[in-house]
C-alpha cells in the first residue's frame, strides 16, 4: 500500500529573490506554489496512493487570502474523484483550515484533531492531532493514541522536534520519543529541509517544503511516496518543485579578461541547468579581482551570461570582495589602520547607532535584515567592500 | 632578501654564466658593480633578475640563441626561510623550482617580495634610465604608491577620497535622511501602493466574512418571499377550483337530461362501427365475385370444345431431343460434328498427299538417293543430343586452342629467378613494437604536474609532513568533535562566567541595598523594639520595687523611651518589611553566586579538558600544542591532500621510469634484428636506420615474390591446357556414341551441324503428317455412328435412305413444334375452367361470415331486420359517447376538489363575489414579484461571493512586493555595510595624513641636496588649482621640475626613489635594489654624490648598480672602498 506524504505547501506564499522584479519571470513563478500542489495531486493518481498526507502549515498565515482555500480545494477535488483520501493536519500557518468559518473543504478530506485523532484507511490507522491555536509550546506526542496492534500505525505530526536552524520550537517533540511511539511511519511537518529518521521499527520522515521560496531554502522541493508491505516501511522522494534555489560558487581568479569571466560564469550556470525545473541561481564569486568593486557590472555579466541558458536564471550575484593580500602601500597601511579602528568599542556603538537609524528609516518588512546581531558581519562585509574598491581605485589604470 | 649569485643558465647570449656577488659582509656597504661593455649583456642580466623574480613574459627578447622555451635563469638568494638556490623557467605552471626540479611555490615569492608585483618592483627597486624618468614623473604628479606617499597631506589621496566619496553617493543613492529619490524611499513607496493593491485584490478572511454574511440574509429574505408567493398561489387555485367546479354541475345535469331519450342496452364492444360498415361492405362485394365465376366457367367450357391433339408429332419431337442430346468422342455434340465433318473431309485428305511430297523431297537430299522417308526421320529429342555433342566438341576445341596460346606467352614473360630476402618479419616486428611504445612525454607532463601539486600541497607544512600523515590522521569527525568541544566548552565557560559576574554584581547590589536600609537610623527593627520594651519594663520592674523618685524618674524615661520607639517602631512596619526583604534577598543571591561560582569552575575544568585534548591533537597534526583549534581541520586536510599528491606523483614517477625502461628494451630488440652490431646506436637515431633497412628488405621480397607467382601462374596455364584436351576427347567420344546405327553414323561435328537443319524439318513434317492420319480418321467414325440414331426419324416421317442428314432434321424439327403448340393452348384452357369453379366458392363463404360478424355485434339490441345495419350501428355509438362524457364530467368535477379543505371549497363555491377571483391573482402577482426582487439579491450575493473566490487573490502584487522587499534587504544590507566602511575609510584616511604629511617630501629632499651638492636644499608642494606640484627651492626660487636639466630631472627622481626605499625598508625589510645605467646624464660630482647615497642604501641592504662606464667603477672605488666590482666579458 502507498501513501504520498507532503506538508509545508505554504500555498500562494511568494517566492523571495530579486530576480522577480522582472515581470515576465515573475508571471512565469508566481503560482510556484500551486504548481507544486497540482503536480502532487498528479504524482498521487499516478502513483494510485491510498491516501495523500499533509503534515500541517498547507497556507501561510502571511498570505491570508481565502482564494489559496479554492485552489486548495481545486485540487483537493481531483484526489476525491480519483477515490484518494486526503488526511490532513493543522499546522501553525492553518488559520484558513478552519471549517466552521469557511465550511468543509473538499468531499474525501479528513483533519485528524484531538476530537477526532484517528481515521481507518484501507486496514491502516492513521493519527494526528493538529494546532488549535497558533503557538504550540509543548509536546503533542502524549495526547497521540496508542498504536493499534495489528495494523499498520501512521502518525501525522507538526513539529520542531528538538529544533532547527530558521526555526521557532512549535510542539517541540525528541526524536527518540517519536520513534519509541510504536507507529510505523511519522508523517512529520513544519522543517523545510527534508530528512529522514528510522529506528528498526519507525521510519519518521520531514518532506521539507514542496516549492523552496528564498535562496536559504535550496534543492528542489519534493514530497515523500512511502511504500508499506510486509517488508516493512520504504521511503522515497518525488520532485515537485517548480524552480529550485542554488548556490553556485564561482571562481574567477583564473581569468585574464572580463569575457573570460564571463565564459567561467556561463559554464557554471550551464552545469546547473536542469532539465525538468528552473534553476534560480545563487553565485557566489570568488577572485573577481577588480569585479569584486563593481557589483551593477558583475550582475550584468552575469545575466548577459545566463541568457543563452534553457531553465537557469541569475537570482542574485555575491561578491566575495575580500582582497587576499594586499600589496604594500597605502591602500595595505588604511586598511590596517581601518580594521584597527573597527575592532575599538566606539566604533561599534557608533555602528550600532547607524543600524538602529537605518531600521527605523526602513519599511517593517526590510528593517527586520537590519539585526543587531549581525553587526560584526556587516562591519566585516563593509570594511572588505571599501578596501576592494580603494585597492582598485589605487591600481594604475 | 638579497641577492647572492645569478645564474644566467640560459639567457639571451649567455649559457651557463654566473654573476656572484658574494656574502654582504656586517658593518660594510652591500654595493656591486657590475661593469660591462656595450653589448656585453649587462641589461640581458638586469633583465634575468626580473624575470627570475617575476617569471618570463610572453615573447622574451631574449630568446635569440636558445628557444624560449629553453631559457632558464637561476639564483641564489638570501630569504626568511633560508639560502636557497632556485631556477626558473618558461613553464606555464611550477616555473620555479629548485636544482632537484621541486616546484617552489610562487606565493613563497611573493612573501619573500613583501608582495610586490612586478610593476611595484621595477618602479621601487630596478631602475634604468626610462623607468627612472617615466616613474618619477608619476610620482612628482602624485601617481602610483610613492607619488600619493610624497602627496599624502592633500592631492596624493585624493583619488582615494573620490572613490570614498563615490562610495559615499552610491549609499546616498540607496538610503539619504529626508532624501526622496532614494531607492529605499522610493521602494517604500511602491510597497504602500502594493499594499494597497493587495487589500483590494485579496479575499482577506473579514471581506470573506462579509460577503458570507450577505449571502446568508438575502437566502433568508428569499425564503421568506417564497413563502409568501406559495401562500397567494394557493388561494387563488382554490378559488379558480370552485369557479370550475360551479361550471362542471351545470353541464353534468344536460348530458343526464339528454341521456333519458337513448336506447337502452349495454355499451357497444371497440370498434363496432368501423366492424359493422366492414362487414356489410364484405357482403356486397361476394355478390359481385360469384357472379364473375359462373360466365367464365361457361366461356372456357365453349373454348375447349374446337381444339384437336398431334401425337405423330410429339413422338417426333421426342425422337429430335434424343438426337440433340447425343454426343462424340469427348462430349462434342454429335450432330453439329457430323454436319460439319461431311462438308470438311475432302479437304483434309488433299493436305496429307502435299505433306508425304514434301518429306521424300527432304530425305533425297540429305542422303543423295530416292529413299524412304521413314528411316531416315529422327527423333526430337536425338536430334537435340546430337546439336548439344556437336556443339561441345566445336567449343571445347577452340578452349585448348586458346589455353596453348597463353602458356607459350607466359613461358616468353616469366624472366631470370630471384630469391627473397632473410630477416624482414623479425625487422618489421621489431619496428611495429617499437612505434607501439608509449610515449613518455605524458607521463613526464604527468610527473611535473604531480611534482608540482605535491610542491603546492606541502608549502606550509612542517618538515616530518610525510610522518605525521602516514602515522595515521584523525578522521574529521574526531577532529569536528575535539573543535566542537572546546567550542562548546569555551562558550560554556563564557557564558557562565558572564552569569557569576552577573550573580555576583546581583549580589552586590543586594548586599548593598540591604546595609542602606540597616544604616538607616530611622528604622526601628523588631529587636530594638523588643529590646526597649524589656529595658521600660525592668525599669518598671525596679521602680515598683524602690518606689522613690530615682527609680520613677529612671523608669519614667524608659517609658518615654520606649514610646518614642514603639511609635517609630509602628510608623516603620514598611520599611521593615523592606529591610526582612533585602535580607532574604542577599541570601538568596549569595546562594545564587555561589552555584554559578560553582558551575563556572567546573566550566573552567572542562574548557581545561577541552583545551588539552585540543593540544594533543594539534600536536598530533604537527602543529604547536597552541594552535587554535580552527587550524586543526584545515591542517588535516592539508596533510591529507600532501600524502594524496605525494603518493600520485610518485605513482606518476614509477608510470615514467616504467615507460623509460620499455622504450629502451625495445630499441635493443631492434638493434638485434638489424644484426645486433656494436656499432649502430642504441638511441632514437637507430628507428630511422632501421626503417631504411627494412625498405631494401621490402624490395627485395617484392622481386622475389614476383618471380614465384609466374611461375606459379605458368604451373596453373599447363594444368588448365590439359584439362582441355581432355574434354575434347571425351566430347568426340560422346558424339560418335550417338551416331553410332544411325543412317549418318560416319558423320563428323561439323557436318553433323551443317546437316541439322534439313533433319530438324523432316521431323516436324512427319510429325504433321502423324497428326492429319489420325484427325481423317476420326471425322469418318462420326459419321458412321449418327446413322442409326437418325433411322426412326426417317420412318415416321416417311422419308428415304437418300434424303441428306439436314433435310430429314428440318422436317422432323416443323412437325414437333406444331404438335407443341396444340397441346400447351389445351393445357391453359382447362386451367382458367378450374380457377373459375374455386372464385365462385370462395365468393359464397365471404358472403356468409359478414352476415354473422353483424348478428354479433348488435346481439343484445332489438333491430329491425330490414334496417340498414350501419345506421343502426351509428345511433347506438352516439348512445355510448354521451355516457362517457358524462362520467368524464363527473370524474373532473372530483377531481377539481383535489387537496382543498372541503369546507373551505364549499364555501368559495358558495361566494359569487365577481372580483374576488382578480383580486386574488393581483396578490399572486405582487408576491412573485416580491420573490423575484429577493431571488435577484440572493444571486447577486452569491455571485459576489462566487466571484471574489474565484479570483486570482494577491498572487501577482504579492510576487512583486516579495521581490521588491528583497532587493531592499539585499540593497540596504551591502549600503549599510559599505556605510560602516565608509566611516572606517574616513577616519583611517585622516589618521594616515597626519602620520605621513611631509615625511616623505623631507627623505626626498636630503637626498636630492646630497647628489646636487647642495645646489637644490630645499623641496616643496605648491598648489596649482585642485592639484599639487613637487617644486624645488634653488637661491629661495621655485623651480618646477619640468624646468629643470634632464640631468637635475633624473637626480630628483633618483632621490625620490631612495627616499621610497629608506620608507619601505624602514616599514618592511630589505630587497636587492638594482639601477641599469641610470648616472647617464650625470656629471662626475653628482655620480659620485649618487654613489655616496648607494653606499648610504647599501648599509640598509643590497645594492646593485649596472654601468657600461668605466669611471663610474672608478669612482665607485673611490667613494665606496668596500664595493664590491664585476665585469661581464
Amino acid at each position: 500500500m502507498r501513501f504520498l506524504h507532503a506538508a509545508d505547501l505554504h500555498l500562494d506564499s511568494p517566492l523571495r529573490s530579486q530576480a522577480l522584479r522582472d515581470p515576465d519571470r515573475a508571471r512565469r513563478l508566481q503560482g510556484a506554489s500551486r504548481l507544486a500542489l497540482a503536480r502532487l495531486v498528479s504524482a498521487a493518481i499516478e502513483e494510485d496512493v491510498a491516501a495523500v498526507l499533509l503534515a500541517g502549515d498547507i497556507f501561510d498565515n502571511r498570505v491570508g487570502d481565502v482564494t489559496s482555500r479554492v485552489a486548495l480545494a481545486t485540487e483537493l477535488r481531483r484526489l476525491s474523484r480519483a477515490g484518494i483520501a486526503t488526511v490532513m493536519i493543522r499546522g501553525n500557518h492553518d488559520a484558513l483550515l478552519d471549517y466552521t468559518r469557511y465550511g468543509p473543504l473538499e468531499e474525501g478530506v479528513v483533519i485528524l484533531d484531538a476530537a477526532r485523532p484517528t481515521l481507518h484507511v484501507r486496514g491502516v490507522a492513521i493519527h494526528g492531532i493538529g494546532f488549535e491555536e497558533r503557538h504550540v509550546a509543548s509536546s503533542l506526542l502524549p495526547r497521540y493514541p496508542a498504536a493499534e496492534p495489528g495494523l499498520v500505525n501512521i502518525g501525522l505530526m507538526h513539529t520542531s522536534l528538538g529544533g532547527a536552524e530558521g526555526h521557532d520550537p512549535y510542539a517541540p517533540c525528541s526524536e527518540a520519543d517519536l520513534l519509541g511511539h510504536g507507529y510505523d511511519y511519522w508523517a512529520l511537518g513544519h522543517i523545510h529541509k527534508r530528512f529522514e529518521r528510522r529506528s528498526e521499527t519507525t521510519l519518521a520522515v520531514m518532506p521539507g517544503i514542496p516549492q523552496g521560496r528564498h535562496a536559504g531554502e535550496t534543492g528542489r522541493g519534493s514530497a515523500t511516496l512511502v511504500e508499506i508491505d510486509a517488508n516493512g516501511v520504504r521511503a522515497r522522494e518525488i520532485a515537485l518543485g517548480a524552480v529550485a534555489f542554488e548556490t553556485i560558487e564561482v571562481d574567477l581568479a583564473r581569468a585574464a579578461s572580463l569575457g573570460e569571466r564571463q565564459e567561467l560564469i556561463a559554464r557554471a550556470l550551464r552545469s546547473a541547468a536542469r532539465p525538468d525545473h528552473e534553476i534560480a541561481a545563487r553565485l557566489r564569486i570568488r577572485g573577481a579581482g577588480t569585479l569584486a568593486a563593481k557589483a551593477a557590472l558583475a550582475q550584468r555579466l552575469a545575466e548577459e551570461a545566463c541568457e543563452e541558458i534553457e531553465g537557469v536564471h541569475v537570482e542574485a550575484v555575491r561578491l566575495v570582495s575580500a582582497p587576499e593580500r594586499i600589496a604594500p602601500g597605502v591602500v595595505a597601511e588604511l586598511a590596517a589602520l581601518m580594521k584597527q579602528d573597527a575592532e575599538t568599542v566606539g566604533f561599534r556603538d557608533a555602528a550600532l547607532a547607524l543600524l538602529d537609524d537605518w531600521r527605523t528609516a526602513m519599511p517593517p518588512d526590510v528593517a527586520e535584515a537590519f539585526d543587531p546581531d549581525d553587526i560584526d558581519a556587516l562591519i566585516a562585509e563593509g570594511l572588505d567592500a571599501v578596501i576592494a574598491r580603494l585597492t582598485i581605485e589605487d591600481e594604475p589604470a | 632578501m638579497r641577492l647572492n649569485r645569478l645564474d644566467l643558465i640560459r639567457h639571451g647570449r649567455f649559457q651557463d654564466f654566473a654573476l656572484d656577488f658574494g656574502q654582504a659582509e656586517p658593518g660594510r656597504p652591500d654595493v656591486t658593480v657590475v661593469y660591462g661593455a656595450n653589448e656585453a649583456g649587462k641589461s640581458t642580466a638586469f633583465m634575468a633578475w626580473l624575470d627570475f623574480l617575476f617569471g618570463f613574459q610572453g615573447a622574451s627578447p631574449y630568446a635569440f640563441r636558445h628557444e624560449r622555451r629553453e631559457l632558464l635563469v637561476g639564483a641564489q638568494i638570501e630569504t626568511p626561510d633560508g639560502r636557497l638556490d632556485l631556477r626558473r623557467s618558461t613553464a606555464t605552471a611550477g616555473s620555479l623550482t629548485d636544482p632537484n626540479g621541486n616546484i617552489i611555490a610562487d606565493r613563497r615569492m611573493t612573501d619573500w617580495l613583501f608582495g610586490l608585483d612586478r610593476d611595484a618592483y621595477r618602479t621601487r627597486f630596478s631602475l634604468n634610465d626610462t623607468v627612472l624618468r617615466e616613474g618619477g614623473k608619476e610620482i612628482a604628479q602624485a601617481q602610483g604608491d610613492l607619488g600619493q606617499l610624497l602627496h599624502a597631506g592633500a592631492s596624493g589621496l585624493s583619488g582615494l577620497s573620490d572613490a570614498l566619496t563615490a562610495i559615499e553617493g552610491e549609499v546616498a543613492g540607496f538610503h539619504k535622511k529626508g532624501g526622496k529619490k532614494t531607492t529605499a524611499n522610493e521602494g517604500r513607496n511602491r510597497l504602500k501602493e502594493l499594499d494597497a493593491e493587495l487589500r483590494n485584490v485579496r479575499l482577506d478572511p473579514r471581506a470573506f466574512d462579509r460577503l458570507a454574511k450577505a449571502r446568508d440574509d438575502a437566502d433568508a429574505a428569499f425564503s421568506h418571499a417564497d413563502a409568501a408567493l406559495a401562500d397567494a398561489r394557493r388561494a387563488l387555485k382554490l378559488r379558480e377550483a370552485a369557479d370550475r367546479r360551479r361550471d362542471m354541475a351545470r353541464r353534468i345535469a344536460a348530458m343526464e337530461a339528454e341521456l333519458a331519450d337513448a336506447p337502452d342496452g349495454p355499451d357497444l364492444p371497440a370498434e363496432a362501427v368501423a366492424r359493422v360498415a366492414s362487414a356489410a361492405e364484405k357482403c356486397a362485394g361476394a355478390e359481385e365475385s360469384l357472379a364473375r365465376a359462373r360466365a367464365n366457367t361457361d366461356a372456357a367450357t365453349a373454348r375447349l370444345a374446337v381444339l384437336s391433339e398431334d401425337p405423330v408429332g410429339q413422338q417426333v419431337a421426342a425422337h429430335l431431343a434424343t438426337l440433340d442430346s447425343a454426343v462424340f468422342a469427348e462430349g462434342e455434340p454429335l450432330v453439329p460434328r457430323v454436319l460439319t465433318n461431311l462438308s470438311d473431309l475432302p479437304r483434309r485428305r488433299g493436305d496429307l498427299a502435299g505433306i508425304r511430297d514434301a518429306m521424300a523431297g527432304l530425305a533425297a537430299r540429305l542422303t543423295g538417293t530416292d529413299a524412304d522417308p521413314g528411316p531416315i526421320v529422327l527423333a526430337k529429342g536425338t536430334l537435340g543430343a546430337l546439336r548439344l555433342a556437336a556443339d561441345d566438341v566445336r567449343t571445347s576445341r577452340a578452349a585448348l586452342d586458346g589455353e596453348t596460346r597463353a602458356r607459350l606467352s607466359a613461358e616468353a614473360d616469366q624472366g631470370e629467378r630471384t630469391d627473397p630476402p632473410e630477416g624482414l618479419d623479425r625487422l618489421a616486428d621489431a619496428l611495429q613494437l617499437w612505434h607501439q611504445a608509449p610515449d613518455p612525454h605524458d607521463s613526464l607532463l604527468a610527473l611535473e604536474a604531480a611534482q608540482a601539486a605535491v610542491a603546492h600541497q606541502t608549502a606550509g607544512l612542517p618538515a616530518g609532513w610525510r610522518e605525521l600523515a602516514e602515522a595515521g590522521l584523525p578522521e574529521v569527525a574526531e577532529i569536528e568533535a575535539v573543535t566542537e568541544a572546546v567550542q562548546r566548552a569555551e562558550s560554556d565557560r563564557t557564558a557562565r562566567a558572564r552569569a557569576e559576574q552577573e550573580a555576583a554584581n546581583a549580589r552586590e547590589a543586594a548586599l548593598k541595598a540591604r546595609d542602606t536600609l540597616a544604616g538607616r537610623p530611622d528604622i526601628v527593627l523588631d529587636v530594638r523594639a523588643a529590646e526597649s520594651r524589656a529595658r521600660r519594663d525592668q525599669a518598671w520592674d525596679a521602680h515598683r520595687a524602690g518606689l522613690n523618685a530615682e527609680t520613677a524618674d529612671t523608669f519614667a524615661a524608659a517609658m518615654r523611651d520606649d514610646d518614642a520607639i514603639q511609635s517609630r517602631h509602628a510608623s516603620t512596619a514598611e520599611a521593615r518589611l523592606r529591610h526582612s526583604a533585602s535580607e532574604a534577598e542577599l541570601d538568596a543571591r549569595t546562594t545564587a553566586h555561589a552555584e554559578k561560582h560553582a558551575a563556572l569552575v567546573a566550566a573552567e575544568v572542562a574548557a581545561g579538558e577541552a583545551a588539552d585534548a585540543a593540544a594533543a591533537m594539534a600536536v598530533r597534526l604537527g602543529l604547536p600544542a597552541t594552535a587554535p583549534v580552527k587550524a586543526l581541520r584545515p591542517r588535516r586536510d592539508g596533510l591529507a591532500e600532501a600524502l594524496r599528491a605525494a603518493r600520485q606523483a610518485e605513482a606518476a614517477r614509477d608510470t615514467a621510469d616504467k615507460l623509460g625502461a620499455e622504450r629502451l628494451a625495445r630499441l635493443g630488440a631492434l638493434r638485434e634484428a638489424l644484426g645486433a652490431s656494436e656499432a649502430l646506436p642504441l638511441d632514437d637515431r637507430l628507428p630511422a636506420i632501421a626503417e631504411r633497412a627494412l625498405v631494401k628488405l621490402k624490395d627485395q621480397k617484392t622481386a622475389a615474390d614476383g618471380w614465384r607467382n609466374a611461375r606459379k601462374t605458368i604451373d596453373r596455364m599447363t594444368a588448365s591446357e590439359a584439362d582441355a584436351a581432355e574434354r575434347l576427347s571425351g566430347f568426340q567420344t560422346a558424339l560418335a556414341t550417338l551416331l553410332a546405327g544411325l543412317w549418318c553414323a560416319d558423320f563428323d561435328a561439323g557436318r553433323v551441324l551443317g546437316c541439322l537443319p534439313d533433319m530438324e524439318k523432316l521431323a516436324e513434317l512427319d510429325e504433321q503428317r502423324r497428326q492429319l492420319d489420325h484427325r481423317i480418321e476420326a471425322m469418318e467414325s462420326a459419321i458412321a455412328s449418327f446413322e442409326p440414331l437418325v433411322r426412326p426419324l426417317r420412318d415416321l416421317l416417311g422419308l428415304t435412305d437418300v434424303a441428306h442428314p439436314s433435310e430429314l432434321l428440318a422436317m422432323a424439327r416443323q412437325r414437333a413444334a406444331q404438335a407443341e403448340k396444340t397441346a400447351q393452348a389445351v393445357a391453359a384452357e382447362r386451367k382458367q375452367l378450374d380457377a373459375a369453379s374455386d372464385a365462385g366458392r370462395g365468393a359464397e363463404a365471404a358472403r356468409a361470415a359478414g352476415r354473422a360478424e353483424i348478428a354479433r355485434i348488435l346481439a343484445g339490441h332489438a333491430c329491425d331486420a330490414a334496417a340498414d345495419p350501419v345506421d343502426m350501428v351509428n345511433r347506438l355509438e352516439a348512445r355510448d359517447r354521451l355516457r362517457r362524457s358524462l362520467r368524464e364530467a363527473r370524474a373532473a368535477f372530483d377531481a377539481e376538489g383535489g387537496d382543498f379543505d372541503p369546507d373551505a371549497l364549499a364555501a368559495e363555491e358558495a361566494d359569487h363575489d365577481p372580483v374576488r377571483t382578480d383580486a386574488l391573482r393581483e396578490d399572486v402577482g405582487e408576491a412573485d414579484r416580491q420573490r423575484d426582487a429577493a431571488l435577484e439579491r440572493r444571486s447577486q450575493a452569491k455571485q459576489s461571493l462566487e466571484t471574489a473566490l474565484a479570483g486570482d487573490g494577491g498572487t501577482a502584487p504579492d510576487q512583486e512586493r516579495a521581490a521588491l522587499v528583497e532587493t531592499l534587504r539585499q540593497g540596504g544590507r551591502e549600503a549599510l555595510a559599505r556605510q560602516f566602511g565608509l566611516l572606517a575609510a574616513r577616519s583611517a584616511l585622516r589618521r594616515f595624513r597626519q602620520a605621513h604629511r611631509g615625511a616623505m617630501i623631507e627623505a626626498t629632499e636630503q637626498a636630492f641636496a646630497g647628489i646636487t651638492g647642495g645646489s637644490w636644499p630645499r623641496l616643496d608642494i605648491q598648489t596649482v588649482g585642485a592639484n599639487e606640484r613637487l617644486v624645488g627651492l634653488r637661491h629661495g626660487e621655485p623651480v618646477a621640475v619640468g624646468a629643470m636639466s634632464t640631468g637635475t630631472q633624473g637626480q630628483l627622481y633618483l632621490a625620490l626613489r631612495i627616499a621610497g626605499h629608506a620608507q619601505f625598508v624602514a616599514e618592511h625589510g630589505p630587497l636587492p635594489f638594482v639601477t641599469d645605467d641610470i648616472h647617464e646624464t650625470f656629471d662626475d660630482d653628482r655620480v659620485g654624490a649618487a654613489l655616496r647615497l648607494a653606499a648610504s642604501m647599501g648599509e640598509r641592504g643590497q645594492t646593485i648598480l649596472f654601468t657600461h662606464h668605466r669611471h663610474v667603477v672608478g669612482l665607485a672605488r673611490s667613494v665606496i672602498p668596500s664595493v664590491n666590482v664585476l665585469e661581464i666579458a
